[in-house]
């Protein structure tokens, strides 16, 4: 695993246009930082951008205005096909909807980053998917991914994340739609990989990750402030 | 970079649609295939079946009409030629042999074709059992269904038409044929006096001479009947241009049955061409309209694509994913096209071979193939374009939105 990078956006701005000449501006976050294997839960009401903010931070669309800087790497000064090379290598990314591809076995989602450079997945990269999802104790020859419940699905989408070892995590509501006892398991494997030295940087409403990750932050209307958001408290 | 654990998805996920693009694009290739197999095949069948008619001789008409029955055993109405042209062409120097070929008659479905044992013995080699030794024997072509010691009852005519009263002659199969792959496989073989006595003409000889029991060669200009056609082997290839020469009079029409198939040939040819036209150009359309359904499909997965790049993946790993997934349904369907385009030129062939009595072989050679790679190669560049247009779309908004 390469050392987790520190996070540093400055005066990011996201904006669309309203279809009126006018502009809505979705994202103002004057600074966003993270120390190197730090962690923390973004809360906030929904609409709020917060996916947008992670889209950000992954450069998975590039800001209106302002910059993600990990490291010294400033996102938006990489090509696409840099930006590219710089998820696989530094960013494991979970999506609230798990998105796995069903029609393959769990052990073959979890290669699939593997497999987008190396036209062999090395024999090592294989016993490393099958040791993530004894792990997270999915069973990794179930034939379709599609069969798995919502829990192991989201354990499955978790070892796909770490499969290329990197240093920083992003995950969008990774405990939504999860019953207690996965919201436990997955809360605690997230915790897990931040005692690994990774960073952390989980958009959630969850009590229970939010008290597992340590601190929280709540993006109101586009802006952060410091404290977890409670719902029916104006921020 | 390793495309196949998409790939296999994209195969799985869309398995009925993937089922009828390959077979679209199979039938497609079968047609083109098969088309141009069978034209092939047809040509060289009958090519093959006049290969022992070097030159023809008969009155003046159609060349098509003399050339079909003489040599297809087609039922076909000619003009005669003078029966004492016989004794003359025998006594050409040019000329190696010359047969009289007289039909008219038939057994049920079989053509009863006159003519002279010399012949036979060119057209098909030594014949199992015993060449005919009287008027009333006979051989069968090998696709007769007639072995030797059958009674046989020609009748005038051919067809349900055919007087069954007429003759009052049987036949008695001494010999059989070997295949010869020429519709006379099909045909009874009898002597040409057995022809022309059962029709009440003169039989080649004095009836009140010696000879006038012997069947064959030499014919008596003055008792030989007329003649539908008569088959002539010149002793050298110069022969046979002054042969041709010779009997191209107001009387006589001569002419190479090789010639006229070729002039078959190039309207058969150009038909083909015309066909495999129209085959290839249905091939680029069943591509294109693939091609566009597939696009259609990959809109619905730019949500998987959008995850993919997201975790990483390049432009490229999508790219080649999508091509390859388009170019395995391309190549399916050209692999199960040349496979049916055999097999249907394989039906037609036995079909028409059974029709005409010809032996029909349909091979696929280097054409049907590189017909085939045409296609490969199409589907190819066309396959490209989605694989492109899907590579270079941003990252979506189904994801970018939260």
């Amino acid at each position: 695993m390469p050392d987790a990078p520190p996070l540093l956006a400055t005066a990011l701005a996201l904006r669309y246009r309203d279809g009126r000449g006018g502009q809505v501006e979705v994202l103002a976050v004057d600074r966003l930082a993270l120390a190197p294997g730090g962690s923390v839960c973004i809360t906030g009401p929904s609409g709020a951008g917060k996916s947008s903010l992670l889209h950000l931070l992954a450069g998975l669309m590039a800001p209106s205005a302002g910059t993600v800087d990990w490291g010294g790497t400033v996102l938006s000064g990489l090509g696409e096909g840099a930006r590219a090379g710089w998820r696989r290598r530094m960013l494991g990314y979970l999506f609230q909807d798990v998105h796995l591809v069903p029609e393959l076995s769990p052990l073959a989602n979890v290669l699939l980053p593997a497999g987008f450079t190396a036209f062999r997945v090395p024999a090592a990269v294989v016993a490393r998917g099958r040791a993530l999802l004894d792990r997270f104790e999915v069973p990794a020859d179930r034939a379709r991914a599609g069969d798995l419940s919502r829990g192991e699905a989201q354990r499955v989408a978790l070892a796909r994340a770490l499969i290329l070892d990197p240093p920083v995590i992003l995950a969008d509501e990774p405990t939504a739609s999860l019953d207690a006892a996965n919201t436990q398991r997955v809360a605690e494997a997230l915790a897990g990989l931040s005692d690994e030295g990774r960073s952390l940087i989980a958009v959630s409403h969850d009590p229970a990750l939010i008290e597992r990750l340590g601190g929280a932050l709540t993006l109101t209307r586009g802006r952060l402030s410091p404290g977890a958001f409670r719902p029916g408290v104006a921020a | 970079m390793s495309p196949w654990g998409l790939v296999r998805a994209n195969l799985i996920r869309n398995r009925g649609a993937n089922l009828l693009f390959a077979l679209l694009i199979a039938a497609a290739v079968a047609l083109a295939i098969g088309v141009s197999a069978q034209e092939r095949a047809l040509r060289q069948a009958s090519a093959h079946a006049a290969d022992k008619f070097d030159l023809l001789i008969g009155a003046p008409g159609g060349r098509m009409d003399l050339m079909l029955a003489a040599i297809f055993a087609r039922p076909l109405a000619v003009e005669l030629v003078p029966g004492s042209l016989l004794a003359e062409l025998a006594a050409n120097r040019r000329v190696a042999f010359a047969a009289p070929v007289a039909f008219g008659d038939s057994v049920g479905d079989t053509p009863v074709i006159g003519t002279t044992a010399e012949f036979l013995a060119h057209l098909g080699g030594a014949v199992t059992g015993r060449i005919w030794a009287t008027e009333a024997e006979a051989v069968a072509g090998a696709a007769t269904g007639y072995a030797i010691g059958d009674t046989l009852a020609p009748a005038h005519g051919h067809g349900p038409g055919a007087d069954g009263e007429a003759h009052g002659m049987a036949l008695t199969v001494v010999g059989i044929m070997p295949p010869t792959g020429t519709p006379w496989d099909g045909a009874v073989i009898v002597p040409v006096e057995q022809v022309w006595g059962v029709h009440g003409l003169a039989t080649g000889k004095d009836p009140a001479g010696p000879d006038a029991a012997r069947l064959g060669p030499p014919f008596d200009p003055a008792f030989t009947p007329g003649i539908p056609a008569i088959v002539v082997r010149p002793d050298s290839a110069a022969s046979a241009y002054v042969l041709r020469q010779t009997y191209r009079t107001a009387a006589t029409q001569a002419f190479f049955p090789a010639e006229v198939l070729v002039e078959l040939y190039s309207y058969l040819g150009d038909v083909a061409r015309l066909m495999q036209v129209f085959a290839l150009a249905t091939q680029a359309l069943v591509i294109l309209a693939i091609l566009a359904g597939v696009s259609a499909l990959m809109r619905l997965q730019r949500r998987q694509i959008g995850v993919l790049r997201a975790l990483g993946a390049p432009r490229g790993y999508i790219g080649v994913a999508t091509w390859v997934y388009l170019f395995a349904l391309v190549a399916g369907g050209v692999t199960l096209g040349i496979a049916l385009g055999w097999i249907a030129a394989q039906v037609v062939s036995t079909l028409f071979a059974g029709e005409t009595g010809m032996a029909i072989t349909a091979r696929l050679t280097g054409h049907e193939l590189s017909l085939a790679a045409l296609t490969l190669a199409v589907g190819a560049v066309l396959a490209a374009l989605p694989a492109l247009l899907v590579a270079r779309g941003p990252i979506p908004r189904a994801l970018a939105e939260g």
